[in-house]
């Protein structure tokens, strides 16, 4: 009979993208897109059909990747520029896996932002960057383990394992110093929302309805977007079907017409969180995957922030460095910023892959975007010392002050 | 210094001035970005600063009448620095526009502008000023490169008159004035608004935002180099909203005004009258933040004067840093020789090489015991650190 091996070969093609682990019962019509797609694969917890973020340790921090259907919130940094590189970190990997693109700004023209996606580095490239640094801490592990003499029982110890990394590879690596060829920028189709084409500026934004104009027109649009080109779900399709990525950029900034923050009583108060449900419930009838970025430092009121992270279903906030004093901290010293992650989405289940560890940072290099765990280093300096043991010593010393004089010195001193 | 405003402003003008803007500054300012919006922001000194007597409300300049001093330091608060009565009259009130490589200076005086233009080059800066705020004239022979557009007299279109009316503030109308008569590939051109906090007083925040982006990208689209510099006070908005103005902006840089300390001795003369924390948000990558202390010396130069904490953060070190093993009647430390002959020491229970890997691969030798311990519910396991008041 033809059919069941037409089933059994599905099933074989799905647990080779899925990377071993198949998911099941749960996301059958997900898993039987699957293969058909490009830059996806099921998710080996719960089979949702997922895409890469174009970081692959976000990835790794987001259960596998962005599942189709769900909005990733970020959460800009004060200057905006690592949540910036987020959102064209994802842009470029859509371009890199075929994907349609969809972008929206208040600030540049996505003709522009498409211009600064970063290049791709090939695959091997990458790979054999990060085995470099692999290779260069093991080899670190044995000088340190030829050099340990006294504490030698701790070099059976495993190596703090800092990078999150997959263990089968999805998504890219991109090179930020350089820009994506002309021929890769236009390989995909790319629909376009730039605020002030859509919106005349003598038309006041805030004086329709009940809800910013600006974003009555971008909802249209990718509407409009999503059923004229295929992206939707729930009727039958006849064409090849595509993932469509949604960039939409700083969202809720004073360019969008959004004064939320910024009086006692605003008129639009609840327009962004209406602008949010409806983007949700369009996109989870839709192929596809949604990154907004918001300047959620704007606006100090609590309130308004959990209701526009509940209305989405996955929040990262970026917190860098570059704004706040702990630049000069030496525990930040080799990263660039902080990365929370405030909500996971829990997707046909009671539960979500929660990461072991909410201590993330983040930092970017020329090739990699990585999110690490954050862990403090050995403390190999004398001058650096916890404050709080060194007080319980001092003070221990003043109990104790009969016993040698000569033991208090800390530091600089060979017994 | 007792020249008028306007020879100053000739003075300045001339080539032969040694361009001498604040140098440190000047680098980070985009040169491929055709525009950008320079926030400056005034802040009043803090109220328990000890020559500050509450400065009194602004009040509302009378038009032809010559201000009020206290209004004629721009309301913006800094009046305080005038208040003090053993202090020189003020000379300018904490607005100062440093531009690129010492193109174009620009200090605000009281109730006036004084624009210079120094250096040589190709950069020739036009500036057209919407003046805002206060009754400010121009320099009576104007220069040939300043336009100065009025928006003081007739804000709101009342007279009918030609000023500048608040609702001209938006992209299309701002660029056919920075324009004017110019051509289409003309100069670079800046643009300076004095003050936001007028415009931000009488259209909605994002109004004046889009209008401000909106110029810009016309400006762009038309090939036109265009520099947006805004003044702010800070002080007349709510929080939110500065900050709300401020993210927007590519380059930040905020002013407050030093108390007056007299100058050390050993120093340059010269008395920082201002603190400028700049930011320079750079498009890809980490922004710039740098705290400068800014004097304005005789001739309208600006200087930057660095930061005169060295004596204190010296004293802090010489306290943390200090040697405990500096006066004693022994010797704390090895010299060469004996930290070789320690090296060579073998400690009694030191292990050899071959035991230690030995142990550390789990290879037991014959003859050795082994302990196999299961540990039971009648244990008492001390969880703490037991080298824990080691200080280590």
């Amino acid at each position: 009979m033809a059919a069941p091996t037409a089933t059994s070969f599905h099933r074989r093609s799905r647990s080779q993208t899925g990377g071993g682990g198949g998911g099941g019962g749960g996301g059958a019509t997900a898993t039987a897109t699957a293969a058909s797609l490009p830059g996806t694969r099921a998710s080996v917890h719960n089979g949702q059909l997922l895409v890469s973020t174009g970081v692959p340790s976000l990835d790794y921090m987001l259960g596998g990747g962005l599942a189709v259907g769900t909005l990733l919130l970020i959460e800009e940094d004060k200057y905006e520029s690592y949540s910036w590189m987020l959102l064209k970190y994802f842009l470029a990997e859509g371009v890199v896996c075929g994907h349609s693109l969809y972008i929206a700004s208040a600030r540049d023209h996505p003709e522009d932002i498409i211009q600064e996606l970063p290049a791709p580095l090939l695959d091997d490239v990458a790979q054999s960057t990060l085995e470099e640094e692999s290779g260069n801490v093991n080899s670190f592990a044995t000088a340190s383990q030829n050099s340990m003499k006294i504490a030698w029982r701790y070099q059976n110890l495993p190596k703090v394992q800092t990078a999150l990394v997959c263990s089968s590879r999805f998504g890219h690596y991109y090179d930020v110093s350089k820009t994506m060829s002309v021929e890769q920028q236009h390989s995909v189709k790319c629909h376009s929302f730039f605020l002030p084409d859509e919106v005349p500026l003598e038309f006041d934004v805030t004086k329709t309805g009940d809800m910013n104009f600006g974003y009555i027109k971008l909802l249209r649009s990718i509407q409009s977007v999503v059923r004229k080109e295929g992206f939707d779900g729930a009727c039958p399709q006849t064409k090849p079907r595509n993932i469509l990525r949604i960039g939409i950029h700083s969202l809720g900034s004073l360019l969008w017409g959004e004064e939320v923050g910024l009086s006692e009583n605003p008129e639009h108060s609840c327009s962004l969180t209406k602008f949010l449900y409806a983007l949700r419930g369009l996109l989870r009838t839709s192929l596809s995957t949604c990154i907004i970025t918001v300047p959620g430092h704007l606006t100090q009121n609590k309130v308004i922030m959990g209701r526009v992270r509940k209305l989405s279903d996955t929040v990262v906030g970026l917190e860098s460095f570059n704004s706040s004093e702990r630049e000069t901290n030496p525990l930040y010293k080799d990263y660039h910023g902080l990365l929370h992650i405030r909500q996971l989405p829990r997707l046909n289940s009671l539960i979500c892959d929660a990461p072991d560890t909410k201590d993330l940072a983040f930092k970017l290099k020329r090739k990699l975007f990585t999110i690490e765990r954050l862990h403090l280093p050995p403390d190999l300096s004398d001058t650096v010392s916890r404050s709080s043991k060194q007080d319980l010593a001092e003070s221990a010393k003043l109990l104790s002050s009969g016993c040698g004089g000569g033991a208090r010195g800390k530091t600089h001193l060979d017994f | 210094m007792s020249l008028a405003p306007s020879s100053l402003a000739d003075t300045l003008l001339a080539p032969s001035h040694p361009p001498s803007i604040t140098p440190s500054l000047a680098p980070h300012f985009p040169a491929k970005r055709p525009s950008f919006l320079i926030r400056f922001t005034v802040t009043s000194p803090t109220p328990s600063s000890p020559h500050t007597s509450p400065p009194p409300p602004p009040t509302p300049p009378t038009r032809g009448l010559t201000p009020p001093l206290s209004s004629a330091l721009c309301g913006c608060g800094c009046g305080s620095l005038a208040q003090s009565p053993s202090l020189p009259p003020p000379r300018f009130s904490c607005s100062v526009a440093v531009e690129r490589s010492g193109t174009l200076r620009c200090v605000k005086w009281v109730g006036g502008w004084s624009w210079g233009s120094g250096g040589s080059g190709w950069r020739i800066q036009v500036v057209a000023v919407l003046d805002y705020d206060l009754k400010s004239l121009p320099p009576t022979p104007s220069p040939p490169r300043l336009s100065f557009h009025d928006g003081f007299t007739d804000p709101l279109g009342w007279e009918d008159s030609a000023g500048l009316k608040v609702e001209q503030v938006c992209g299309r109308e701002l660029l056919s004035l920075v324009r004017g008569s110019r051509g289409e590939a003309g100069p670079p051109i800046t643009l300076a608004l004095d003050s936001l906090s007028f415009l931000l007083a009488h259209q909605r925040p994002a109004a004046v935002c889009r209008s401000l982006q909106e110029l810009q990208r016309l400006a762009g689209s038309s090939g036109l180099k265009l520099r947006v510099l805004c003044l702010l006070h800070t002080d007349l908005h709510t929080a939110e909203v500065v900050r709300a103005v401020s993210h927007l902006a590519s380059s930040v840089l905020e002013l407050s005004p030093l108390p007056p300390t007299p100058a050390p001795r050993g120093l340059s003369p010269f008395v920082p009258t201002c603190r400028a924390h700049s930011i320079h948000k750079r498009r890809a990558g980490k922004a710039i933040r740098k705290v400068e202390n800014i004097s304005v010396q005789p001739g309208f130069i600006l200087q930057s004067v660095p930061e005169l904490t060295g004596s204190q953060t010296g004293a802090e070190s010489d306290t943390s840093q200090a040697d405990p093993a500096a006066n004693l009647t022994f010797r704390l430390r090895l010299t060469e020789e004996e930290r070789e002959a320690r090296e060579r020491l073998s400690l009694p229970f030191h292990f050899t090489t071959e035991r230690k890997t030995r142990l550390l691969r789990g290879v037991r030798g014959a003859g050795q015991g082994q302990i196999y311990y299961q540990p039971d519910s009648g244990d008492d396991i001390d969880d703490e650190d037991p080298d824990d008041d080691l200080d280590v």
